[in-house]
């Protein structure tokens, strides 16, 4: 087990360097000329001079590999940069968001598996009857309406005809309720999706026609083998949808203004901050990186019989 | 049992067929002009003259859901057209010849793949600056891969078994033997997930022209009419709740004709459901 971790740390290497190489590229084509960027997002009409000596002074004039080699050990050393538009570090701005956004997300992530595991279990056992009609056209239905749909419905709902919740999600546990569901939503709908797959595949499985002949409760055969065998699944599941969660997080927290990277990130969209974009474009990689790596592992630990080849 | 998948697919074909052709004919069954302004009857709600009621600037809402149709669903068929064509080829030519170009390629492909697709495609569209080709672009660059991967894959496996080489032998060049044999079994496959892309992709162009990073106006659009109208959700929603209706109904289309595509053809794909 160790030495799987082992190897599989050393593979990410590499693929860390096509990342940071993506990503760095990326911006050295998109920006055009990051100097005159700068001056302007500070506010300041440069003239040739300015131009210049700010050049000079970001390293611009080195050629792309130098500067590639330099931001890589800046980005290896937690130093991403300034943000041009107020100066502050890069990697600072996006710590104080990630916390912000991480609260959301994991609420999130549990409301989702709290909604869709009994669901995906009911809805898998009681297969082909009108119970799991429903669930499956709600989950498809789930599927079709991108978090920022479900976002502005609930908002028409819960804020303007019942007026339960403030519209802007101040930072306090009522703002939060909206944001956590309309993320959830569209995650929810795929989670219930594959766990109701899942579990019938189980049901299928001989151990589980063996056990009803052998007279064991439904209630106990479920928990103990099937619910037990389709933790695999589960677990890939929830590190899948990380990447959702992200983008989710984009859409809903410039909805609702809660201060967290997706909005972080639009403003600085808005802005042409470039240095912050290009942080938070890094960062997402590499935490999807990691938690894909982490699914792999868990992944191997519940099943031994999985085995390198 | 063959029957019934047979029924669903024809039925989700035909619903699929419609609101193609009711996007194509969308000039006609317009009734007024979509961007026609009218500062009289601005935020009115549904009637006769408005079916859908009108905006903030008094365009009429109903032309402008139809007329953004074309957008939305041609863009999409369009981009996973282009992206399963250009990725199937790629992983097909880097499946079949190998070497350092397969490998480079594959590290790149690698790398496009540790970003969640969306992201990447927020972040692109953004370097960019906004605008309906960019925005294309941008999902293109992080959507093509799957199909190289998915292709090379297929291709490897083919390449050693006994009617590809037995191809070989009896004098096929390079070119017969992936177009006459290796490309018709890998077909379905890619197929499927180009199927099961449509909607996922249509939802992506409507999140980045959401986002403000897509189609701008006055250029109808579901995604950013739904943007531009969210400020009058409680003075219009009907601006917000018709383009958006729109949406959903054609992207649940669309997912269920690439289900039933996929029951039908009974193909299984691994890394259809990892994004």
């Amino acid at each position: 087990m160790l030495k799987y971790i082992q190897k599989r740390l050393l593979r990410l290497i590499p693929i860390l360097l096509v990342i940071t190489f993506v990503t760095f590229s990326l911006m050295y084509l998109a920006s055009g000329d990051p100097a005159q960027k700068k001056l302007v997002a500070q506010g300041i009409v440069p003239d040739d001079a300015a131009l210049e000596a700010e050049r000079e002074e970001m390293g611009l004039n080195d050629p792309f590999i130098i500067r590639y080699g330099k931001w890589l050990v800046g980005f290896l050393t937690g130093d991403l940069g300034e943000s041009y538009s107020n100066g502050q570090p890069v990697s600072g701005l996006l710590w104080t968001a990630m916390g912000k956004t991480a609260a959301v997300a994991v609420c999130a992530l549990a409301l989702s598996l709290v909604i869709s595991l009994p669901l995906g279990i009911w809805s898998a056992v009681r297969q082909n009857t009108f119970i799991d009609y429903l669930v499956r056209f709600l989950t498809f239905f789930a599927n079709a309406v991108p978090s920022f749909l479900a976002a502005l419905l609930l908002i028409y709902l819960f804020c303007i005809k019942l007026k339960w919740f403030p519209v802007l999600a101040k930072d306090s546990f009522r703002g939060l309720v909206l944001p956590v569901i309309a993320l959830s939503l569209p995650i929810t709908g795929k989670f219930v999706k594959q766990i109701r797959a899942e579990i019938l595949e189980q049901l299928g499985e001989g151990y589980v026609t063996g056990a009803q002949a052998r007279g064991v409760r439904q209630s106990t055969y479920m928990i103990r083998d099937v619910l037990h065998n389709s933790m695999l699944a589960i677990i890939t599941v929830i590190g899948f949808s990380v990447g959702s969660l992200f983008v989710g997080s984009v859409v809903i927290e410039s909805i609702f203004q809660w201060p967290g990277v997706g909005k972080l990130v639009m403003d600085s969209i808005t802005a042409r901050d470039y240095p912050v974009i290009q942080g938070f474009v890094i960062y997402i990689a590499v935490i999807y990186v990691m938690i894909n790596l982490l699914t792999d592992i868990a992944y191997r630990y519940l099943d031994p019989r999985i085995t390198d080849s | 049992m063959k029957n019934k998948k047979n029924l669903w697919l024809r039925i989700f074909l035909f619903l699929a067929a419609a609101i193609i052709i009711l996007s194509l004919f969308s000039d006609v069954l317009m009734p007024n002009d979509p961007n026609a302004t009218n500062a009289m009857r601005i935020k009115e709600a549904p009637s006769a003259e408005y079916p859908f009621g009108t905006d903030d600037l008094g365009r009429c809402v109903l032309s402008r859901v139809l007329s953004g149709s074309k957008t939305s669903i041609f863009c999409a068929l369009i981009l996973v057209a282009a992206t399963a064509v250009f990725g199937s080829a790629a992983g097909m030519l880097c499946g079949y010849y190998g070497g350092a170009a397969d490998s480079i390629v594959m590290r790149i492909i690698d790398g496009i793949m540790a970003f969640p697709q969306m992201v990447l495609a927020i972040a692109v569209a953004g370097m960019l600056g906004g605008g309906m080709l960019n925005a294309m672009l941008a999902l293109g660059f992080a959507s093509w891969t799957p199909y190289a991967r998915l292709a090379r894959s297929r291709v490897i496996a083919l390449k050693r078994e006994e009617f590809v080489l037995a191809a070989r032998i009896s004098g096929c060049g390079d070119g017969a033997v992936i177009g006459g044999y290796i490309f018709p079994n890998i077909f379905p496959s890619l197929l499927t997930y180009a199927a099961t892309q449509v909607g996922t992709i249509m939802l992506g162009f409507a999140g980045l022209s959401f986002l403000n990073l897509g189609v701008q106006q006055p250029q109808a659009e579901w995604g950013s009419m739904i943007s531009s109208a969210r400020g009058m959700l409680a003075t219009a929603p009907w601006a917000v709740l018709y383009p958006a209706l729109a949406l959903i109904v054609s992207v649940m289309i669309f997912n269920y004709l690439g289900d039933a595509i996929r029951d039908r053809l009974d193909v299984h794909l691994e890394s259809e459901e990892r994004r």
